[in-house]
């Protein structure tokens, strides 16, 4: 089963709910894999830059939901360890 | 080329202590050779169980494809995975994984653009793991795929 998916933009991750599944892949616009999990969990959670992607999976794939990481967790912008904190 | 960086069991006497009557604070717990934590009754809206971070090691000019990371989440607990990179005194994650849902995983993350082309005189890489929460974490494998 596949589905289209857009990740809007000022998102983080995408949650995707599956059930009767061996993996869950998501493919970005060119085919390109970019995310594979191959555990049966409920649910998958992957990290991805805004835009739009193709859901696979051999089981079915349920609700999707969009969201942001807790903001500790998100990337780090580039930091500069030459160029300490201002005191 | 593919780097498998396993990570060490959890012993069995400190497994002890989780599953004693008593809260205990444990949050993290760092072992040679390899990233194996847990966080267990602490607060995590202060704080954040950070599993630690190892290199990843690599010769010549690689182009980093794909992370990988095998482990298992406990309920209410969120596992975030991240390989980094270094360019001079600069540096930021290359690809990303968070689980965040109970029970085994075994996720796989591309790395943006086709891949980072790294060299060994101008980058370094590394892992870094955080779990959030209150459930038993852990990682088993962290594998970088790099070609």
């Amino acid at each position: 089963m596949s589905k289209q998916i857009t990740v809007p933009k000022g998102k983080d991750y995408v949650s995707i709910a599956a059930s009767g599944h061996k993996y869950i892949r998501i493919l970005d616009a060119e085919g390109n894999e970019v995310f594979r999990s191959d555990s049966p969990a409920e649910s998958v959670t992957a990290v991805l830059e805004p835009g739009s992607y193709t859901v696979d999976s051999d089981g079915k794939i349920g609700k999707v939901d969009y969201g942001n990481l807790d903001a500790r967790l998100r990337a780090p912008r580039p930091a500069d360890a030459s160029k300490p904190p201002a005191q | 080329m593919l780097v498998s960086i396993p990570a060490n069991p959890v012993p069995s006497d400190l497994y002890h202590l989780y599953t004693s009557s008593s809260p205990k604070w444990l949050p993290w717990y760092i072992w040679g050779g390899g990233v194996y934590a847990t966080s267990y009754s602490y607060n995590p809206a202060n704080f954040l169980g950070y599993f630690g971070s190892v290199s990843v090691p690599f010769e010549d000019t690689v182009r980093v494809k794909s992370f990988r990371a095998t482990g298992y989440c406990g309920a209410g607990s969120t596992v975030t995975v991240r390989l980094s990179q270094r360019t001079g005194n600069v540096s930021g994650a290359i690809a990303s994984i968070v689980v965040n849902v109970a029970g085994y995983f075994d996720v796989t993350q591309a790395v943006a653009a086709g891949g980072f082309l790294a060299s060994a005189s101008d980058n370094s890489l590394a892992i870094e793991m955080i779990e959030q929460g209150q459930g038993i974490c852990t990682v088993t494998a962290l594998i970088v795929d790099l070609s």
